[in-house]
């Protein structure tokens, strides 16, 4: 059909803005893809490295935090003859050899399955008699091997439980399928027995996999467990160790979002701007016989091809994109969650098929109000523009009064307690929505507040370039939005991310108190207490705490245990957010109370007075919550116990580090320095001081945020574009009256001047208007989303540097998007823009 | 399986199968595993176990537990039950043990061992024509798998050989009174066994020539007539069977020349309370002359050694498998002039072949015959092994 | 020719317009009275305002009348609903504008050819009808031109062309030649006094061209909201 040429032609015609549209809509889409592309690359890598090493497993035994007595298996199969179990010792190793790269080693049992028919050609040169028959032999990816430099069979120091230990690699394995390669990448496969030794775990085993077909032998073996070991289906252990991410997955996707929604604005920007500038060609369309449905259908199909071209690109862009997030978001997860190796992005069709579905619905969308609009314009034969612009403003108030809908939904999501993340994230975006209806009526007042100052300072450009402002109101107001939100998500983001960074400086500050930490890190079985004990006997040592931190896992989740063998002062390094110290520290002490990280009693929707259950060595049992206290550590939250408390009820004597108290003047540098030479060297034992570890702490937290930063930047990046966008195409709209007054006396400068200052000042006026929206998007996600997602509360650090970098930004879009426009049009003949109206 | 690394379980789970021939076998390059229990008695990475090199005193019930400084060792129960309608059924668990290595590892785990298990279990209903075995493996570590002598109990995992109460029986050398418990899905043995004959000590008094190479021999002992009661379950039905079974227990570290291909071995009860164990190593060459073997045991228990010449086994007709296409004889006839015997053997049914991890043909016959001018019959075992 | 001479296309019988002005309401047609026959040409004489486009707007179904009914071949279209409207101008009307109002991003020969693929003309038949139009106008060798490439007498032309393509019964035309200079008036008028006749369509032409209506077969004056009917 031939209107469908016309619409074609007419985004051919603006070159500029059909591009820049399909760059916003693209950006927006990337981000989109690429946030989701991460968290399924990430989700996929749990999910296969939780299948590779679970196997057909539907269940697992897992037991406390020193796993599982290895004669439960021997019973089970033996005593009991379940067949479908395999015991796993799973521990991680570090390489010294290799930039002490880490390794997990998983030991398993070559004889607790018959089947024979898995022989795998591809597993070339395998011999598996040298699993068993050859000391410490093991298996490696043929990956692994290949990046380590290994020839085979060869050597492999690795280090692990009381020092190092030499594995024979007799052989490699390798998977067709990449997937597979890629969740055993950093894994070395041994027998059982080597395992066991070199984790420093002998008699202990992991846990125990099964594949339990039928409900009764369920119900069988969950009755064969020793109180503290726990039958798990494995789907359901998996996922719950998943929703450990789901939070920051969720604020994830919600910052890609707000980038597609300012994507949005750009679409939808354009082709309002489009449908105006094309008010006339419309009427005689529709005087010509163009139904209001076919006019409807080709400003959507117009939309929808730069909506198609953009989602094509954002496809592109997305996936490369994603390459580049995958690192930041691993690295969080596992400074954060969980250990977890991800190197490779999958490309999954589902990612893509939303992505597109998203880029090209948030289109149709956005093209709605404009198609509408071209429907609706009558078959006049005379036009004028002034007309559509009062028109404009006539609904200024009307679209004013209307924001209170999603204002009052908005408020109601967000200030509802007990509401969902989910709702809070529904609730910010109808709050930026309410924003954007109420934007032209707030920049009518800013202009109008503006115009008296910009009359005073540039005369009659002032007064002129305040005029242009209100003049294209139709045409600015969904910019002047754009630009609005994704500066005000920059500054909220901002001011939310340094508050809370604040708030963790301060909490690190009274929390770290001890002079020296020395910790064991991997998962080598701790510090050894003889060591302890030479340490508190060196001079100067005025106390030592220990403490150990272990994860309990169950078909619930995992809960975090903090075990502290502390003094009554070293408690209260806890900042109470509910009890006290004085209160809770005898019941802590020797009454089995345990006090709970403010994440977990959130989570838990635990307080003082309530108990919690912890499945301990003899089974479940509850106890007591003597405080809720502030910490930053753990976004799941966390159990702290004292030693005395967990001893009682775990056999598990293993430390995971301590803390050293020195007496008043001596030197903790000095100290650290005879430490490390007397007492520490050799050994895998790392230590900090106060200092560095609160530094430390520092780097994750700015590591956490790194990929938030990111998004940031590219949602202002795609305003930016947006905002170019719109106003050079008003600028160049206004050929013909720019040549008017050149033609009457304007110089090429004063013409510049007037444009800068037109296209500066609503840059400002966006910028104006980012500031409160800022503020209330900081509060929002400070008091709604961080803590419906992490529970946690801080404090509200406002700092001038957020608001002066959001205005900055703003007013340096406006004058951007006016340079290019302006030079064209100071370098245009006035009689040639007459000429061609 | 066309996924490589479908799990790691699966994947590693080919250790075990391969285990027992692997040592033997690296030379094949792996690709085919073997197909016989041949490997297992290749005379290759035997260096450092003992060797069966001069006749040894057997001490019951010292000698009925294991023998770790031998590479492999096997016990073997067989026997011919049936309900007392006549439905027949033949059973076999057997316990095979092979070292990886002559010495056990030094290491503080308990999973460390030398020693590895593989069990045998099948059913031969020969009603339902139908014969069901399964295969098992362990380390010999743990508790998992072992033999122990006294009180007697060989297990791997829920498949047990043990000591029934009241077990010792007085002045009987090597008798045993066992209970034996075994099954799967498909089916299931629980068996009480008590000795009637005294330990048979086969070959030069328990020394078992495998070739004319010295030390290219076992130590075998047969418990050749355990009167047998108890259930088998089949199918899902349960059925209450009484008959014979007969134990072997074998030990060794090499047995098998080069140049021979495998053997055929034949256990028999005959009815006049007599029992005959035979078994022929074949010659890879058929130019060769195959090594035999055998023990007459008098319905009093004295054992008489049958050498080369005193008996033949003539192969009647043979049988090709359909599910592995390999050929094995399907009939025999054993003579024994100097005793006047003749024996036709047949085995019950066909099918009795696993296709384990190591391929066989282990099954219960039927033996019909003349001894001296009367006729006689019997039943038993037979196996066959390297076959291809 | 005799105003009997065909029959009745469009009959207006007491057409009032009144738009509803933010102050008081503003009246621009009082009880007009009227018939249009086939294949005449009628030109109205007004001053600017006088209501001369309203006037147009309600012949094309663009606008509706306050009052009174119009009827074209019979069938009242004050009656129709809008999307009835559209089709019934689609269909029956051809527009010549003022400032010619050619679709900018089609090409010369797809500005033509937009009334019958409108009108589902099959492509074949709606080429040979454009190249017959353009052959006519002396234009075969623009139709792939832009309308911006053209000077404002052959855009004129090209509308008029536009207009008949569809071979519509009813030619409205706003001040067709008020923005050309009076030779190139003359060209565009012979074309629409001669196009639209050898469909017997019915031209009605709002101007204050004394040019335009010397060749009207009558002359209409539109005055203070009536309108006057004069035989040429």
């Amino acid at each position: 059909m031939i209107l469908a040429r016309v619409s074609m032609r007419n985004l051919l015609r603006h070159p500029w803005q059909s591009i820049l549209s399909i760059v916003g809509i693209a950006l927006g889409v990337a981000v989109v893809i690429a946030i989701d592309l991460t968290n399924e690359s990430a989700r996929r890598a749990f999910k296969l490295s939780n299948q590779m090493v679970a196997g057909q497993a539907t269940h697992h035994i897992i037991g406390g935090p020193s796993g599982l007595d290895e004669t439960l298996y021997r019973d089970l199969r033996v005593e009991h003859g379940i067949r479908g179990a395999w015991p796993v010792v799973e521990g991680r190793l570090r390489l010294p050899d290799h930039d002490g790269q880490r390794f997990t080693v998983i030991g398993v049992d070559p004889f607790a399955q018959t089947s024979h028919s898995a022989i795998h050609r591809s597993t070339r040169g395998l011999s598996p008699t040298e699993l068993l028959s050859v000391h410490n032999a093991a298996l490696l990816a043929d990956d692994s091997a290949r990046r380590l430099g290994l020839t085979i069979p060869g050597e492999l120091r690795v280090h692990g439980a009381k020092g190092d230990h030499r594995l024979r690699v007799t052989a490699t394995v390798s998977s067709d399928n990449a997937l597979e390669n890629q969740a055993l990448r950093a894994v070395v496969i041994t027998d059982i027995s080597t395992a066991q030794v070199v984790t420093g775990n002998v008699g202990r085993l992991t846990r125990i996999d099964l594949e339990l077909n039928d409900p009764a032998t369920v119900t069988r073996v969950r009755g064969l467990l020793p109180p503290g070991a726990e039958l798990a289906g494995s789907a359901a252990r998996g996922n719950a160790l998943q929703q450990m991410t789901r939070a920051f997955e969720v604020n994830l996707t919600a910052l890609s979002l707000l980038a597609l929604v300012v994507g949005m604005f750009l679409i939808y920007n354009t082709m309002t701007v489009s449908v105006l500038q094309r008010h006339r060609q419309i009427a005689t369309l529709r005087t010509l016989g163009v139904g209001d449905r076919e006019l409807f259908a080709s400003v959507a199909l117009e939309a929808l091809t730069l909506g198609a071209l953009g989602v094509v690109a954002g496809i592109g862009v997305g996936i490369v994109l994603s390459h580049q997030l995958l690192g930041l978001v691993a690295q969080t997860i596992n400074d954060l969650y969980f250990r977890l190796d991800v190197k490779q992005v999958s490309v999954s069709a589902w990612s893509l098929a939303k992505g597109i579905a998203l880029g090209i619905g948030a289109t149709v969308v956005a093209a709605l109000a404009p198609a509408l609009e071209a429907s609706r314009v009558p078959p006049q034969i005379t036009y004028t523009r002034s007309g559509q612009e009062s028109a404009a403003r006539g609904s200024v108030g009307r679209l004013a009064w209307f924001a209170i809908v999603p204002c009052v939904a908005a408020a109601v999501l967000l200030l509802l307690p007990g509401g969902s993340l989910y709702a809070g994230f529904t609730g910010l975006f109808f709050a930026i929505f309410g924003f954007a209806l109420l934007t032209p009526a707030l920049l009518l007042l800013i202009v109008r507040l503006a115009h008296p100052w910009l009359a005073r300072t540039l005369g009659l450009i002032g007064r002129m370039a305040a005029r242009g402002v209100t003049e294209s109101l139709s045409r600015t107001r969904v910019t002047i939005a754009a630009l609005a939100v994704a500066v005000s998500a920059t500054v909220g983001v901002g001011i939310m991310i340094s508050s809370f960074r604040t708030t963790v400086e301060h909490w690190l500050v009274n929390y770290l108190r001890a002079d020296l930490y020395v910790s064991a890190s991997g998962s080598a079985n701790g510090v050894d207490p003889g060591l302890i004990r030479r340490v508190s006997q060196l001079p100067g040592v005025k106390s030592i705490t220990t403490a150990r931190w272990t994860n309990l896992d169950g078909a619930a989740g995992r809960t975090q245990l903090f075990v502290l063998d502390a003094q009554s002062e070293a408690f209260e390094n806890f900042q109470f957010k509910d009890g006290d110290a004085a209160s809770a520290w005898p019941r802590f002490k020797d009454r089995d109370a345990v006090i709970v990280s403010e994440p977990y009693a959130y989570h838990h929707r635990r307080g003082v007075g309530d108990t919690v259950v912890l499945r301990t060595d003899r089974g479940a049992r509850e106890f007591e919550v003597a405080g809720v206290f502030y910490d930053y550590g753990s976004d799941r939250g966390v159990v702290a116990l004292h030693r005395d408390t967990y001893d009682r009820h775990w056999s598990d004597p293993a430390i995971s580090s301590f803390a050293v108290y020195l007496d008043a003047g001596i030197d903790a540098d000095d100290f650290a320095a005879t430490l490390q030479d007397g007492v520490l060297d050799g050994t895998e034992l790392t230590l900090r001081s106060n200092r560095q570890l609160r530094a430390l702490s520092m780097d994750i937290f700015d590591r956490t945020f790194a990929i938030t930063n990111v998004l940031r930047v590219l949602t202002v990046v795609i305003a930016v574009i947006g905002i170019f966008s719109a106003l050079m195409s008003i600028q160049l709209e206004r050929g013909r009256e720019f040549a008017v007054l050149r033609a009457n006396g304007f110089t090429p400068r004063q013409l510049w001047a007037l444009v800068t200052t037109e296209t500066g000042l609503l840059g400002l006026a966006a910028g104006v208007l980012a500031l409160p929206l800022g503020l209330f998007l900081a509060l929002a996600l400070i008091f709604v989303i961080n803590r419906r997602s992490f529970g946690w509360t801080m404090q509200v650090w406002l700092t001038p540097e957020h608001f002066v970098l959001g205005l900055v930004l703003a007013v340096a879009a406006g004058l951007l998007a006016g340079i290019y426009p302006a030079l064209r049009l100071a370098r245009t003949p006035p009689s040639f823009a007459l000429r061609h109206e | 399986m066309n996924r490589p690394l479908r799990s790691l379980y699966r994947w590693t789970a080919l250790t075990a199968a391969l285990f027992i021939i692997a040592c033997a076998d690296r030379d094949a390059g792996g690709a085919q595993p073997a197909q016989s229990v041949v490997g297992t008695l290749s005379p290759v990475n035997t260096d450092g176990f003992r060797k069966a090199l001069a006749p040894a005193a057997f001490t019951f019930p010292r000698d009925h537990g294991t023998h770790p400084e031998f590479k492999t060792e096997w016990w073997y129960f067989t026997g011919n039950l049936g309900t007392a309608d006549g439905r027949r059924f033949g059973y076999q668990l057997t316990l095979f043990r092979v070292a990886v290595t002559p010495a056990p590892p030094a290491s503080a785990s308990a999973w460390a061992t030398n020693q590895t298990y593989m069990a045998h279990f099948a059913v031969t209903d020969v009603a339902g024509d139908e014969f069901y075995y399964d295969e098992r493996f362990a380390r010999g570590a743990l508790g998992l798998a072992g033999v122990r002598a006294a009180p007697f109990r060989a297990w791997l995992e829920d498949w047990r050989v043990s000591a029934a109460t009241g077990a010792a029986v007085r002045g009987c050398d090597g008798c045993l009174n066992l209970r034996i418990s075994a099954g799967n899905d498909a089916a299931a043995v629980a068996l009480f066994l008590t000795s009637t004959k005294p330990a048979a000590r086969h070959g030069d008094n328990g020394l078992s020539q495998k070739s004319a190479t010295p030390g290219n021999a076992s130590y075998y002992y047969s418990l050749t007539r355990l009167a047998t009661e108890g259930t088998i379950e089949v199918d899902g039905q349960t059925h209450a069977v009484t008959g014979q079974s007969w134990f072997d227990h074998e030990w060794s570290t090499s047995a098998l020349e080069d140049a021979q291909a495998g053997w055929d071995w034949f256990s028999l009860q005959l009815s006049g309370q007599a029992e005959l164990m035979l078994f022929r190593l074949r010659a890879r060459d058929p130019a060769d002359a195959d090594f035999v073997s055998g023990s007459y045991v008098a319905p009093d228990g004295r054992v008489s050694r049958l050498r080369p010449g005193d008996f033949a086994i003539e192969v009647l007709n043979s049988w090709t498998s359909p599910a592995t296409g390999v050929a094995y004889p399907g009939q025999w006839r054993i003579r024994i002039p100097r005793r006047r015997l003749v024996l036709d053997v047949t085995p019950l049914i066909r099918r009795q072949e696993l296709n384990s991890a190591f391929r066989y043909w282990e099954g219960a016959v039927s033996a019909t015959g003349r001894h001296r001018e009367r006729p006689i019959s019997g039943a038993g075992y037979v196996e066959l092994t390297g076959y291809h | 020719m005799s105003m009997t001479d065909g029959d009745p296309v469009i009959e207006l019988s007491d057409v009032h317009k009144i738009y509803p002005d933010a102050q008081r309401e503003r009246t621009v047609l009082r009880g007009i009275n009227a018939t249009f026959r086939r294949g005449e040409f009628v030109a109205i004489l007004g001053r600017s305002g006088s209501g001369k486009s309203t006037l147009l707007n309600l012949l094309g179904g663009i606008d509706l009348p306050s009052g009174g009914d119009i009827r074209f071949n019979g069938l009242s279209i004050a009656n129709l609903n809008e999307r009835r409207r559209t089709l019934f101008r689609r269909e029956h009307v051809g527009f010549v504008f003022q400032f010619f109002n050619l679709i900018p991003t089609l090409t010369v020969f797809e500005n033509l050819l937009f009334t019958l693929d409108l009108n589902g003309v099959d492509r074949a038949r709606a080429q040979r009808r454009v190249e017959e139009l353009l052959s006519r106008l002396g234009l075969s060798d623009r139709g792939d031109s832009f309308p911006d490439r053209l000077s404002g007498g052959e855009q004129q032309r090209i509308a008029v062309a536009r207009a008949v393509a569809h071979r519509p019964s009813l030619v409205l035309a706003d001040e067709p030649t008020g923005n050309l200079d009076r030779d190139t008036e003359r060209e565009v008028l012979a074309l629409l006094r001669e196009m639209p006749k050898r469909d017997d369509t019915t031209v009605i032409a709002a101007t204050h061209s004394p040019e335009v209506a010397g060749c009207a077969d009558r002359v209409m004056r539109l005055q203070d909201g009536t309108l006057d009917g004069a035989q040429s």
